[in-house]
Parts: structure tokens; sequence; C-alpha cells
């Protein structure tokens, strides 16, 4: 009988803020940054979990319990900035926003074209319904 | 800087297979081909599994464990390289759900329970700003181009593998690299012993322990040398404490005379009483052999806790408490499972009730007052008019 150690719990938590990490930085769509974001807290919060287990207390179950209602705070000033952030730029792109950076900082720019866009899909073309298609008269009697 | 990544290969290699996944599955206006970002995180996948494994038998925690951290990750490495902002919600969605998995698999019913409502909610609003918000025609700079990919890889991954050392050095069991390795051997020897007093009829019936130390004929010989090893640990800790302090030494030198004040006499006792039953028989004999070995086994324990309290460095002090007012005593120094965890209370939900409203009152009103400062800002923020375009 081996139970799980706590190391796995604390390895998991670990893997989830990294990702977070990464996802925070280069992504520049707002909404999947601010997704990340809360990925990272969620880490976090498996760690303080995985803690008060290891230890027997629930010091750690009250800190998430805080991480939490933080989180809740946080969506809301988030989604408010980003709603209004699109309204003045009318996209999540963030580095639209990028003349915030200082003065000495190069500004970044897209030298690699996007994709062009897929073509609209085609549709069939029906005939027109409610009109009665001609069709020859009938001859024989038999 | 070689040959610490060759030391710790078992880490490397799947932080770079993962780095590698990430890099090449990043959006980007001319993507590499999935497949091999796929098969990069695959690797990645599987070798961080085996890094992981320590349970030998299959039981229901470690499927679920295995189950809810898999997914949790696939999702989260979803999340970060996915172009579409709605299936990055639905991943973030999967990501909340199984940490809420994992939640209920460490005792935390509630924090499982108020996660899933919370983020429930908040995955919905989410979803309706993308509908909002993110319907866009074709490629688009958000959502196709991303932000220094490699650098970004690199430094995530980079603190991944430093956190992953980090942690195998102080709380993994299985890592050759700490002290957590000594404590989990006396751990093996103390679970074995365990076996060994409660076989029936006599102790001797059961000789794991014996075949551990290699000794032969007397199985409560296991139990002492584990013993004797946690002594002798501590006695060698004792004189590295003394060696570190350097120059101010006095208060060490109190803490390395409380140390090694070790029992020895206790041990003695023990192996006295031990010696005794074997020598009358009977059944008299067998349970006086018992009590020797339960003595033992509490006094190992307790020794072990305090060698693992000392040594880990990021372990605070067992049977430290926060307070008087709330939550349970850490739990009887007894009760405590092969792995040293105490038990939870049964009563989650009240207990974290009590916790709360004893201990953390005050944190209580402020987390209160800011959720009404949150609902203010967000509703100024969000009904402001005009600005300015970029």
């Amino acid at each position: 009988m081996n139970p799980m150690p706590v190391h796995n719990y604390l390895v998991v938590g670990a893997i989830l803020f990294a990702l977070g990490l990464i996802g925070f930085l280069t992504r520049r769509n707002l909404i999947v940054m601010f997704l990340c974001a809360e990925m990272m807290l969620q880490g976090v919060a498996l760690n303080l979990v995985a803690f008060a287990r290891h230890r027997g207390n629930l010091q750690g179950q009250a800190f998430t319990l805080f991480i939490i209602t933080v989180a809740a705070c946080e969506a809301a000033i988030a989604l408010a900035l980003i709603l209004i952030l699109y309204k003045n730029s009318k996209s999540l792109d963030v580095s639209l926003w990028q003349e915030l950076r200082e003065q000495d900082q190069e500004p970044t720019v897209d030298e690699e074209p996007l994709p062009p866009a897929p073509p609209p899909p085609t549709f069939p073309h029906l005939t027109p319904a409610g009109s009665e298609p001609v069709h020859p008269k009938e001859t024989s009697d038999v | 800087m070689g040959q610490l990544l060759v030391k710790n290969w078992h880490i490397a290699l799947p932080v770079l297979a993962g780095m590698a996944a990430i890099y090449l599955l990043l959006p980007r206006p001319k993507p590499y081909p999935r497949i091999w970002g796929a098969a990069a995180a695959a690797v990645a996948l599987l070798l961080g599994g085996w890094l992981l494994v320590h349970a030998t038998q299959s039981r229901a925690e470690t499927v679920l464990f295995y189950a809810f951290s898999g997914i949790a990750i696939v999702a989260g490495g979803t999340l970060v390289t996915q172009r579409n902002p709605a299936y990055a919600a639905l991943s973030f969605a999967l990501v909340v759900l199984s940490t809420c998995g994992l939640f209920l698999i460490q005792a935390a019913p509630f924090l499982m329970a108020a996660t899933v409502i919370i983020y429930a909610g908040a995955v919905i609003v989410m979803f309706l700003f993308v509908l909002m918000l993110a319907q866009t025609e074709g490629p688009a700079d958000a959502n196709d181009r991303s932000r220094e990919p490699l650098l970004a890889t690199v430094a995530g991954f980079v603190l991944l593998g430093t956190l992953l050392y980090v942690l195998g050095v102080s709380y993994d069991p299985a890592s050759p690299l700490g002290i957590a390795g000594d404590v989990h051997q006396v751990d093996r020897l103390l679970e074995q012993a365990r076996q060994a007093v409660k076989a029936e009829p006599r102790p001797q019936k059961a000789d794991t322990a014996a075949i551990v130390v290699g000794s032969g004929a007397n199985p409560g010989a296991g139990l002492f040398a584990a013993l004797e090893i946690v002594v002798a640990g501590r006695q060698q800790m004792t004189q590295d404490i003394v060696r570190a302090a350097g120059g101010d030494g006095q208060f060490m030198e109190k803490v390395a005379a409380q140390l090694s004040g070790s029992r020895e006499e206790t041990l003695n006792e023990m192996r006295a009483m031990w010696e005794e039953g074997e020598r009358s028989g009977g059944p008299e004999g067998v349970a006086l052999m018992k009590k020797a070995l339960t003595q033992l086994d509490e006094e190992a324990t307790r020794v072990r806790d305090t060698l693992w309290a000392r040594t880990g460095g990021l372990h605070p002090r067992r049977g430290a408490r926060l307070s008087e007012f709330s939550g349970p005593s850490p739990a009887g120094d007894g009760l405590r499972d092969a792995r040293g965890s105490a038990p939870l209370p049964a009563e989650n939900v009240a207990s974290l009730g009590r916790s709360l409203f004893t201990d953390y009152l005050l944190a209580v009103e402020l987390g209160g007052t800011l959720l009404l400062v949150a609902t203010v800002g967000a509703i100024a923020i969000a009904s402001r008019q005009g600005g300015r375009t970029p």
C-alpha cells in the first residue's frame, strides 16, 4: 500500500502554472491571456490543497477559498477592461496597445503576412419553389 | 550546466519534449505540421508520467489521479496553443473540471463544489464574451500570431524544470537527490515491520522485516535496524547542523544537545522487553513481543517525523498550529497513514466554516469588501463612454 505522495500533486500544479505562464506571455488575444492567468491560479490552488491534505489541517483550503474570491473580482475587472479596450480598438489584439511601451523600446512589427482567408463556402442553387415546371402534355389515353 | 542536465535527465527529458511541443504548436502565420507537435506532446506526457509513477499497485486513487492530471495537462496545452478562442474557453472548462476532480481526491469536497459553481459561471460569461467580441472572419492578428514564441516557451519551461528539480529534492520519496529518499526507506521498513506485528500466531511468522535487513531469524530486528538508521541519521544531522552553523554556534549547540539526547535507553528497554518475551514464549510472551514492537513503532515514527521536519527545508514543523481557535489539531501524531499525512476531518464544510469565522474573520471581511469594490469598479469601467482610438 503506497498512497499517492504529495510530490505528484505539486508537480501537476507546477505544470499547470508553467503552461499558464507561457500562454500569458505569448498569446495575443486578450480573452485567451485572461484564461491563461486563471489557469495559473488553478495550479496554485492545487498546490495549496495538496499541502492541506499533507499536513492534515485546513489552512490550505481556506487560502484556496480566498484565491477563488479574488479570482472572481479579477474576472469582473478584467472583463470590463477587455470590453472597453475592444470598444476602442475594435479588436482583441493586445499588440494594438503597444504605444504604451517605454520610449526606448522598438515597436514590434508583424513581418510575416497572415495566410489568406479561406474562400467563402459555395452553396448549390435550387430551383425556386412555388412555380410549376413546364412539362409535355400527355397525349396517350392508355 | 550540461552535467546537471545529464544527472537530472529524468526531469530534463520531459521538460525539453514539452518545450518542443508547445513551441511547435503555438499559432503562427505559417504553422509547423501539427503532427510534429502532437508527437512531441505525447513523448512529453509519457516521460512525465513515468517520472511520476511511484505507486506499485493499481488503486482507485492512482487511476483517478493519473486520469484527472492527464486531462488537466492536455487541456492546459490545448488552451495555450488553440487558435480559436471558443475552443480555448472549452479547454479551460476541462482544466477546471479535472482540477476539481483532484480536489475531491484530496478530501476537499467543498472547494470542489465552489470551484465548479464559480468557474462554471465564469466560463459561461467568457463564452458570451467570445461570442460577442471574437467572431472574426478568417485569420486575425489576435488569434494567429504569437509574441516571441521561442523566448516565452524557453522561459516557461526553464521555470518548470527548476520547479521540478526543487520539488524532487525536497518532496519526492523516490528521488535519490534528497533526504526524502532516506525517510522513505525508513517508511518502508516501518511498514514491513508493522506487518510483522500483525502476524499470527507469533510475530516470527512474517519475516519480511528480517529479509529487509538480511539478519535472518529475528523479525523484530528489522524494526530495530530501522530505528537505528533513524537515530544514526539524526546524529549525523546534528553534526551537520553544528558544522553549518559556523561562528554563532551557541543556539545551534543548544539545538544539537536537544537532538542528540536521543532515546537509546528507551530503545534498550524495548529490546529487553522483546528478548524477554522471546525467552518466555507462550501467549504472554507473544503479547510482550508485540507490545515492544508497537512501542518501538511509535518511537520510530516520532523520531522519523523529527528527522523529516528538520531536514526537508520546505517542511514546516508538524503540530505547529496557526491558532488556538479553530481547525483540528493536526490530528494526533499516532494517526498517520503510510506517507505520513495526518487525516483531515470528515466534516469538511463545518470545519472550514469554523476556521473561516475564527482564524480568518478579518480576511473574510476584507474579501467581501474586495468583491463589493470590484463590482462597483467593473460597472464604472464598463459603462465609460468615448475614449481614444489607437
